[in-house]
Formats: structure tokens, C-alpha cells, sequence
């Protein structure tokens, strides 16, 4: 009963919203030049009109809280559901939902416990590297810090947002609206012969 | 007053018209199979699993022009596919012939049995078991972090927890501050935001326990809700609209295909990503923990590269650039796509810029390999 009158009363909202985007779309035909439209401008003029004021309600407080409300009516009666098959699950022998959740759980937790003993055993010593430059590598990143910004093209500033803890110094932290042209990508190679495997 | 309608004759045009199309629309639908709608048909090799997690190694396109090799890691809602949904909309493909050595990290169909799996498990194991893998195999100290929306949490975790191991930071349509939605306030934009928000974390906690996961069809029904109008008349009236053309159907049914293949939220990692992200917004705010550590993102101090869409809707650009005065580096790089979330991977004028923009990035901070 509940999850009917929850979902009817979130129907009503919507079913406000569409008698509103109604209201606005003959308003708009009305206020229009005495032309003719034809049937396809009619259904793009519909169509953006019917989606504005969709989205408007979608947000309103009325539809946020009717539609909670619903997804509490709806899960309240799954579970309520569950808890009566659980009931003549046990009579009859059934394993049940809670039996395997429980299951579940401690499979979960030994593959989690597994995972921790093979990184344990398996990661690789880390392998000696230098950057592709002859500086080191903590100088090479602060260096490179003008080169990334040479996606930039136009290098236009990051305008720093009005929510932002602290500006952004542009010299620094920058922001394109474009990259670099594409490089021409050399000749394709065929895979080498051990890199064979799964296919898909 | 405006008239709706048409003469007789345009009327009866447009029947024939109409019809023409769908008999030929019907025709093309009825001869194909789903094997004809192919997705992510790079070549590619299982490298790695664990669990229903896999890791797959991308078959070279073009010489070798990066040491250090690029994971891509997307999120548990929806798959990686789209980053290759066709060979010519391919960010796969395109970074390939760039001469990038790339991987992809595959999460499976997590079922009920994973409802207690949590995003420590997603980002510190299974991630942290890929990038331990790659590391392997290519020979190098740390790899290059490639992150796609909740994958971008993902990496952006892994990298504040793990920095040694990584060597560059890219994040494309990337939530930071889930709160950030209230920026730009356009409406149609950031609806999982407030949609979130309504609800209590008691709701959040009842929705999963009734349901093990977060079911994908649960997560699509609000994603339709972002577009109404166009998720009603998507089925008849668009695919009308396309319906006798081979060409533009078949890219229509790839896109349908990987919105159809929505995989469920693990319930436990549901939770933390509604409740402490989206609820109580801990990232941006240096609170978030995940196994009992806390990710600071001050700590990631290697470069990053922030790829956002300027007409997301979902992911509103204000909530992936709160990360620029919270990173611990300099180097810290903005790019503005055109386009919405997905148009960032398909659309042309997008695709132009993103792949060349991330390999340009990868091929800076490249370490040589002794």
C-alpha cells in the first residue's frame, strides 16, 4: 500500500510538470508570428520545451522528496519480502539470503587478506630508472612543469573558480582549451611473435 | 495564432517518405546480428587477472614512442568500451598510433557474491595489483595513470596513497568536489549531485541492502532522468531518423550496445561512493580513507593532466577543476574538451585533441629505463 501511494504521489508531481511544460508549449505557439508550422518544428518546439521544464522539476524540492520517499517505500518492501522467504526458507531447508551473504563476506575478506599476502611476496623491486632528460627525476618534474603547458594553444589562463581554496598562480598550474596537432604516427609493426595470448 | 500542420500533399510526401524508411530501416535491423554491432575491437592480450578483475595488454599500432606505459583504469559504473567503441572513435586506437604502450584494466560483472567488496579493494588491491603487474613486465619503477570518471577517483586515490609508483596523473571528466555541481548551477547539469543529496545516508544504506549491489539498470533509469525528452523519443523517433542508413544505425547500436552493458555497483563500494563522496564530499577535503589511510591529495606530487568536457552534464566541470589548488605539484595541467562526458570520447572535434594531448603529456615525463 505504501509503495502505491508513495509512487502515486510522485506521479503526481510528475504528471504536474507535463501539464506545465503543456501550459508553456501552447503559450509559445501562441505568442508566435500568425505563420504555419509544420509537424517536425512543432515537435522540436515541443520537444525542447517539454525537456526544460522536465529538468526544472526534476530539481524541485516536490520531486527530489516524492521520489525519496519512494525509493524508501519500494526498498522497505523488498526487504520486507526477503525476510518472509527467509522465514520459510529456514522452515523448509533453504539456504538463505543472510546465510549467503554471510558466505559472501568471508570470501571477500580471505580474497582481501590473499591479495595482501601475494603483494607482499610478488611486488617487483623497483627496477632503476632515470628520466628520459639528464636530470634527476624530482628536477626533471619541476622543469617540465612549462613544457606541459605547451598543450596550451592558445595558452589561455585558467580562470580560478569561485569555490576554489586558493588561487591557482598561472605561471604554474595552467589550463588550455586545445593541444598540440596530432604527430603523424609512424608505420604500424606487427605484434612481436611472444606477445601472444588472449585475443579478444 | 500558429498553425500546426502541413498541406495534403507535403502530408502525404512524408508518409511515403516515412514509409520508405521503414521498411528499409526494418530490413537492416532484421538482417543484422548481434555479432555485427562489434565494441572494442583493438587488439589486446589477458595479461593479468584476479578475481573477476582483468588486465589486458593493447597489440601495438605503431613503434614504440613511450617507456613508461599507460594504464587506462575506468570506473565500476559502465565499462572502459567506450574508450573504444569504434575504430574510427577510438581514444584507444588513436593513443596507440601514437606510439603509447597501453593497458586497460577490466572490472568484470561483479555480482552479489561482490556486494561486500569496497573501493579499498578496487583501488588498493586490484589497482594496485595491476599497476604492480605492468611494472613487471615493462621494466619500469612506476607506470602512467590514465583515470575515466569514477576511475579518475580511482586513480587519483591510488596516486595521493601510492606516489612512488606512479609517474604521471591524467584524469579525464573526473569528479574532485562533488559538491562543486552548485558553481556553474546550469540546469540539466550535476543531477546525480543533487539526486544524491536528497537522499539520507540511511536511504543510501536501505537502497543497497535491498538490492546486494547498486543494480546498473537502477543507475541508467538515473541517467535517463538527466535527458527526458530525448530518452523518450530516442527509440521511435531517433532511430527513425536513422533507421535506412547502414552506417549511422551501426554507430547507433555500438553506442546502445555499451549503454546497454551496465555492469552492477559492488554494494559496500556503492556506499562509500554515495555516502563519503557524493554525500559528504571527504576527496576534495583531504578526509577521504580507505583502509584506515587517508588520501591527501597534496600528496600527489607527480604531474597531472585534468581532461574535463565543457558541456558535461553529469560531470560538471567545476567538480573535476576543484583539483588544481589542492595537488601537491606544479605541474599541473587543465585541458577543456568540447563536447559533453561521452562526446569527449566520440565526438570528432574532441578526439582531434585528446589523444595527441596525453601522449604529448606521457611522451614529457618519460623516464628512460636503464
Amino acid at each position: 500500500m505504501n509503495v502505491r501511494r508513495r509512487g502515486l504521489e510522485h506521479n503526481a508531481v510528475v504528471l504536474q510538470a507535463w501539464l506545465q511544460a503543456g501550459r508553456r508549449f501552447t503559450e509559445q505557439l501562441a505568442g508566435q508570428s500568425d505563420t504555419k508550422l509544420d509537424a517536425r518544428a512543432a515537435l522540436a518546439l515541443w520537444t525542447e520545451t517539454a525537456n526544460q521544464q522536465l529538468l526544472e522539476s526534476q530539481r524541485s524540492e516536490a520531486f527530489l522528496q516524492s521520489q525519496a520517499a519512494m525509493i524508501r517505500a519500494t526498498t522497505a518492501l523488498r526487504m520486507a519480502q526477503q525476510e518472509l522467504v527467509e522465514h520459510f526458507g529456514k522452515q523448509y531447508g533453504f539456504p538463505t539470503r543472510t546465510e549467503l551473504d554471510d558466505v559472501h563476506r568471508t570470501v571477500t575478506e580471505l580474497r582481501r587478506e590473499l591479495r595482501a599476502l601475494r603483494r607482499e611476496q610478488q611486488m617487483p623491486a623497483l627496477v632503476a630508472a632515470r628520466p628520459a632528460s639528464s636530470q634527476p627525476l624530482a628536477a626533471s618534474a619541476e622543469s617540465s612543469a612549462s613544457s606541459a603547458g605547451s598543450l596550451a594553444a592558445p595558452a589561455a589562463p585558467s580562470k580560478p573558480s569561485a569555490r576554489s581554496p586558493k588561487p591557482q598562480p598561472a605561471s604554474s598550474k595552467q589550463s588550455s582549451a586545445s593541444a598540440e596537432p596530432s604527430r603523424a604516427a609512424r608505420p604500424a609493426r606487427r605484434p612481436s611473435a611472444n606477445n601472444r595470448g588472449t585475443h579478444t | 495564432m500558429t498553425q500546426v500542420g502541413t498541406s495534403p500533399a507535403a502530408a502525404l510526401s512524408d508518409a511515403a517518405r516515412l514509409g520508405t524508411k521503414m521498411l528499409t530501416g526494418g530490413q537492416l535491423l532484421h538482417e543484422m546480428r548481434d555479432a555485427d554491432v562489434q565494441i572494442a575491437t583493438t587488439p589486446k592480450d589477458l595479461v593479468w587477472s584476479q578475481d573477476k578483475v582483468s588486465l589486458f595488454h593493447f597489440r601495438p599500432l605503431a613503434e614504440k614512442r613511450v617507456n613508461v606505459p599507460v594504464l587506462i583504469c575506468y570506473g565500476l559504473i559502465g565499462r572502459w568500451t567506450m574508450t573504444d567503441l569504434q575504430e574510427d572513435r577510438s581514444l584507444v586506437r588513436n593513443l596507440l598510433n601514437l606510439g603509447l604502450d597501453l593497458y586497460v584494466v577490466d572490472w568484470g560483472n561483479p555480482s552479489r557474491a561482490d556486494r561486500y567488496q569496497t573501493l579499498a579493494d578496487y583501488i588498493l588491491g586490484y589497482l594496485g595489483g595491476c599497476v604492480a603487474e605492468i611494472m613487471k613486465r615493462a621494466g619500469v619503477p612506476k607506470v602512467n595513470l590514465l583515470g575515466v570518471c569514477e576511475g579518475g577517483v580511482f586513480t587519483t586515490a591510488y596516486a595521493a596513497l601510492e606516489p612512488e609508483r606512479v609517474n604521471t596523473l591524467t584524469l579525464t571528466i573526473t569528479p574532485i568536489d562533488f559538491h562543486a555541481d552548485t558553481v556553474e548551477d546550469r540546469l540539466g547539469h550535476g543531477f546525480i549531485n543533487i539526486w544524491t543529496r536528497s537522499l539520507s545516508p540511511e536511504d543510501v544504506d536501505r537502497l543497497i541492502d535491498a538490492n546486494g549491489n547498486l543494480p546498473g539498470e537502477f543507475m541508467g533509469a538515473i541517467f535517463n532522468q538527466m535527458s527526458p525528452m530525448r530518452s523518450l523519443l530516442k527509440y521511435n523517433f531517433d532511430l527513425l531518423e536513422i533507421a535506412d542508413d547502414e552506417q549511422r544505425l551501426m554507430n547507433w547500436l555500438r553506442m546502445e550496445k555499451w549503454i546497454a552493458d551496465r555492469p552492477d555497483h559492488p554494494g559496500e563500494a556503492a556506499k562509500q561512493w554515495m555516502k563519503d563522496l557524493y554525500q559528504q564530499n571527504k576527496l576534495v577535503q583531504n578526509q577521504w580513507e580507505l583502509d584506515g589511510r587517508r588520501v591527501d591529495l597534496g600528496n600527489i606530487r607527480m604531474p597531472v593532466l585534468n581532461v574535463y568536457a565543457s558541456d558535461d552534464h553529469i560531470i560538471p566541470p567545476a567538480t573535476s577543476r576543484a583539483l588544481g589548488p589542492k595537488v601537491g605539484t606544479s605541474d599541473y595541467t587543465e585541458l577543456a574538451l568540447p563536447g559533453g562526458h561521452i562526446g569527449v570520447f566520440v565526438g570528432g572535434r574532441s578526439q582531434a585533441l585528446f589523444a595527441p594531448a596525453v601522449a604529448s603529456f606521457a611522451q614529457q615525463h618519460d623516464l628512460t629505463v636503464a
